[in-house]
């Protein structure tokens, strides 16, 4: 199949023009020539658990004392001591089980190779309780709404709109990283997100059932010709000129991609059938191909939704969260086959950890939550942030178990941003807030995450 | 995604005994409840081209597509109307299609058998393809995209709740918002998919609380949203410049508790609070002893008092959400956005809430009024949106008479478009719809485009791969043939073609709301030049191939 650079140039060239813009392209479709070395390859995957997951029931503490105060705090909700899969280990002299669904992040999480980070969501600058209600603080947009929330994870940016996110913002600091096809720097397998908007990098979307798809169709090149001529209108308008560029850029992108998995590796890995295990063989086969697509700092997005447990939490955890820990676990695997295990760093994010507390059936929208960091490069075994004591009485406990975070998202994110190669001195740029933590107990404790 | 639209055709194929049924007759879209086709009223002349534009304005904005046979209908009798006529049009219900299909093939629906959930989607097809009642239709869609409900869990699996929440939205779509947000509340499908369903009281003993989820998505997302609104839409401000929040999580509390103590309603034997199976088609019912006692605070310092029964109390909350001045412009601004145009201008907002407060009889709520004034607005000259590409679907299907192809008796699924493009009614990933109001996409100057948001490399080419489906019924795209072949009648337009500029002219009016750019044209004349020699229906197909694609008829308007 041909590659139409000439065009991707073009488009890129054109738009800019158009935009009346001299200086700032939307994203540019190709950075400049050359590939850089392939051992020289670090990606993030980003998981975004969309709806709110009860990550309280995911990470429990099963030291006696611990698991009494969560059994009394979660009631109806609260999983059974002996169900749960034993971590090594123990944070602030409390031991901890996963799910029974988790097997896999148990193994990886004994072997060194996967972490969780405790009671982490959105804050602007350091936080308490008193200074919550007094109103002396600047807080996150929305507290504890879906939309608002899903955005602060993905942003990192929780007091302001700003349109771009974290993994858009870390490409945006390595502009040298991806010198060839730049538009696949941020692969999305779930739509346009936020995560992966950036101010000079956007991201691609593909299907992670049909993968990149092809124009079908009755002859193709009529439909090229034609949908071409349709963009040299003089006298188009802005929202059919971005409607028309989405499309032509699909095209052209969509052959360098088509073109270069023709040579994916056939991962030997078994992945199931799921939807979520599905995307990530995807990601995998993307991987895969990283030098023909030129590209040597890579984001993946995806969503795995229908977290929002206002019922059944228990049930509807034991039905979802198989498939998570499987999907998880089975691209781990395919990247020690594919050799890049030190190379990729995999998180989960959810739009808010739930309240401890029961509504009777399941729990509410709250606030700091658990998240699971997996990869070779983690330094995994233990425990990081602070576990909030489950008790009424905690001064964390903003109402019915909704936690304060112990620990900013942006803490999380500094780690995996300085991983991934941003200097120091671009930390800012991809982490606004980041500062404002600088001597607090907020986000003091993660240093260390990951090696490498 | 893939697994599922496969068992779910094996479930039809096995539960209607492989469709060997037989004897019945195809069932292609039938005419909708069998009243109120419009009638015309008698005009002495011809209809002018300007007639004609004017009507595809209106035929495009207020129906799920234009077609010949409404033109000329809307282009004789005029918008003003043409819209008094479809406000008296009763509205054709989806529920009664899914019992015929249900009796059709042995499903006792009404005595709690489940039929396939594929007959929603026959349902849905059916009366956006041909019913005559297309603004209530179209209205009732725009509002399943405020009032979201969505195909997952038990919704997923029986039609009865899909349908039935459809047909209340149809039901209030030109009547008054306070009814719609009642009935919406005692929905089962609602509090089954908001959880507000058996929601019990404060139990201290068992140290539950009453569930927040319906109590804080009716106010974020179905009446007031987060912040204090002018009538403009704009936000209104604290002394510090900023916006100032409708609520906190105390409301929500207070609210969570107004929602306690409904369960669904049964059938054939006394209802009971927590059971298990959905009965969709009745209003949840009222249980007060489980319904939280005691006084609750509503907004702007309103209480309602200790002792009433649970359904006051939820009379009392819509009351207090509906009278509050946010509904106007938070409600009007995303309808214009769904019906019109994507960034509408403060003052455009300002006169659909003003309209929205008092339809001119002192009426606050009146959605026809508010409809009328949405698609009569002096602004619709201006209006630029992105097409949903599922309403590309539905459109491109009407205008082009699309009806199960000859000999295949089940209606169409619709699995096509939502396959490739991830849209299809009451299918949002969650009570958030398909995107958000106040989506920007990137070069996209800041303005404002929510259908932008599912426009990603993959389902841009996807919407291509759809209409190419559709016209050339390519049979790779067909992901599944044996469900839903559909058969389209091009014979008008190929009556047409040998007449380059009256052909255009109706493909003008079909898809591009009269306004076709010169530009446009040209190159359907360049195309149309290349197969000379080739047959009619070949040069018709080409044309509506090009123009179903184009950019310039998936961006309605050209202004911004």
């Amino acid at each position: 199949m041909m590659i139409n650079r000439r065009s991707l140039l073009r488009r890129g060239a054109q738009s800019a023009v158009s935009l009346g813009m001299s200086s700032v392209v939307p994203f540019s479709l190709l950075g400049s020539a050359g590939a850089r070395a392939s051992d020289d390859y670090r990606a993030v995957v980003c998981v975004l658990l969309a709806g709110g997951a009860d990550s309280y029931n995911i990470l429990v503490p099963r030291s006696e004392q611990a698991y009494a105060q969560y059994q009394t705090r979660r009631s109806d909700l609260a999983l059974s001591r002996n169900d749960l899969l034993p971590l090594e280990g123990a944070l602030d002299g409390v031991s901890f089980g996963l799910h029974p669904a988790m097997s896999s992040l148990q193994q990886r999480f004994n072997a060194g190779q996967a972490t969780l980070v405790t009671n982490i969501g959105p804050l602007v600058e350091p936080t308490t309780r008193a200074a919550l209600e007094t109103g002396n603080v600047r807080l996150p947009l929305g507290l504890f709404s879906h939309s608002d929330q899903i955005l602060s994870w993905q942003t990192a940016t929780p007091a302001n709109r700003a349109g771009t996110g974290v993994g858009g913002r870390m490409l945006d600091a390595m502009p040298a990283a991806n010198a060839g096809l730049a538009l696949a720097g941020n692969i999305s397998l779930s739509g346009n997100n936020s995560f992966q908007a950036g101010a000079a990098t956007g991201s691609y979307a593909v299907s992670a059932a049909d993968g990149v798809r092809r124009i079908a169709g009755y002859e193709n090149d009529v439909f090229r010709r034609y949908f071409d001529r349709f963009l040299e209108d003089p006298n188009t308008s802005t929202l059919r000129r971005v409607y028309g560029n989405k499309v032509q850029s699909a095209i052209d992108a969509g052959d360098v991609f088509n073109s270069a998995l023709e040579g994916a590796t056939a991962l030997s890995t078994p992945f199931s059938e799921h939807y979520f295990s599905a995307a990530m063989k995807r990601i995998a086969e993307l991987m895969s191909v990283r030098e023909s697509l030129g590209v040597t700092r890579q984001t993946f997005f995806v969503t795995y939704g229908g977290w929002d447990h206002h019922e059944d939490t228990l049930g509807q955890q034991a039905d979802m969260l198989p498939a998570l820990d499987a999907g998880l676990g089975q691209f781990q695997v395919a990247l020690e086959e594919l050799g890049l295990s030190q190379s990729v760093t995999t998180f989960t994010i959810s739009d808010f950890g739930r309240t401890l507390t029961s509504n009777g059936k399941g729990s509410d929208h709250g606030w700091g939550g658990n998240a699971m960091i997996m990869g070779g490069a983690v330094q995994g075994g233990q425990l990081y942030g602070h576990f909030p004591e489950q008790v009424e009485d905690n001064p964390l406990d903003v109402g019915r178990g909704r936690f304060l975070p112990s620990t900013p998202t942006d803490a999380m994110y500094a780690e995996i941003s300085r991983w991934m190669g941003v200097a120091p001195e671009s930390l800012g740029s991809v982490l606004p807030n980041w500062a404002n933590f600088e001597g607090s107990t907020q986000g003091a404790g993660l240093m260390g995450m990951l090696t490498g | 995604m893939k697994q599922w639209v496969v068992s779910l055709i094996f479930l039809v194929l096995v539960g209607c005994g492989g469709g060997g049924g037989g004897s019945s007759a195809p069932s292609g879209p039938a005419a909708g409840s069998g009243s109120g086709s419009a009638p015309t009223s008698p005009t002495p002349s011809e209809p002018s081209a300007e007639d004609y534009e004017a009507a595809a304005v209106m035929l495009d904005l207020a129906t799920f597509g234009v077609t010949g046979e409404s033109l000329e209908v809307a282009a004789k009798i005029g918008p003003d109307d043409w819209l008094d006529e479809q406000f008296d049009t009763p509205p054709s219900y989806h529920l009664p299609i899914v019992y015929r299909y249900g009796s059709e093939y042995g499903y006792d629906v009404l005595n709690g058998a489940i039929p396939p959930a594929l007959y929603r989607r026959f349902a849905f097809f059916e009366r956006a393809f041909t019913a005559p009642d297309q603004l209530r239709q179209l209205t009732a869609y725009a509002l399943s995209q405020i009032l979201v409900v969505s195909d997952s869990g038990a919704l997923g699996v029986n039609p009865v709740g899909l349908s039935s929440y459809y047909d209340t939205l149809l039901e209030h779509s030109f009547g008054n918002y306070r009814d719609l947000l009642l009935a919406v509340t005692l929905h089962p499908s609602m509090g089954f998919f908001l959880s507000h369903v058996n929601n019990a009281k404060t139990d201290t003993a068992a140290n539950t609380f009453p569930d927040e989820n319906y109590a804080r998505e009716v106010m974020q997302l179905f009446s007031i949203g987060l912040y204090e609104l002018n009538a403009d839409g704009s936000q209104k401000r604290d002394v510090q410049g900023n916006p100032i929040a409708t609520y906190d999580n105390e409301d929500i509390q207070e609210f969570a508790k107004i929602f306690t103590g409904l369960a669904y309603d049964s059938t054939n034997r006394e209802p009971q609070f927590g059971r298990n199976q959905p009965v969709f088609a009745l209003p949840m019912v009222m249980f007060n002893e489980y319904h939280e006692p005691g006084e609750k605070h509503l907004l702007n310092g309103q209480i309602v008092s200790d002792g009433q029964t649970g359904l006051e109390d939820i009379d009392d909350a819509i009351d207090n959400l509906f009278n509050h001045p946010n509904v106007g412009p938070f409600v009007g601004r995303q309808l214009i956005q769904r019906l019109v145009t994507s960034n509408p201008s403060p003052e455009y907002i300002a006169r659909i809430s003003a309209v929205f407060a008092d339809n001119g009889e002192g009426v606050r709520g009146d959605m026809k009024a508010v409809v009328r004034a949405i698609l009569t607005d002096e602004e619709i000259a201006d209006a630029s949106r992105v097409r949903e590409p599922f309403r590309r679907y539905l459109a491109a299907g009407r205008a082009l008479n699309i009806a199960p192809a000859e000999g295949y008796k089940y209606g169409v699924t619709g699995y096509i478009v939502q396959n490739l493009t991830g849209q299809m009614v009451l299918t949002a990933p969650s009570v958030f719809n398909f995107y958000s109001p106040f989506y920007r996409p990137q070069g996209g100057m800041g303005l404002i485009s929510p259908e932008m948001q599912i426009t990603t490399e993959d389902t841009a080419i996807g919407v291509t791969n759809v209409m190419a489906n559709l016209v050339y019924g390519d049979a790779p795209m067909a992901t599944h043939p044996e469900l839903s072949p559909v058969a389209l009648n091009l014979e008008p337009l190929v009556d047409l073609v040998d007449n380059e500029d009256v052909f255009f002219d109706q493909l003008d009016r079909l898809f591009f709301a009269g306004n076709m750019s010169d530009f446009t044209r040209t190159v359907l004349s360049e195309a149309m030049a290349e197969l000379s020699s080739s047959p009619n229906e070949e040069k018709v197909k080409l044309s509506l191939y090009l123009s179903l694609i184009s950019p310039e008829q998936a961006v309605f308007g050209g202004v911004q």
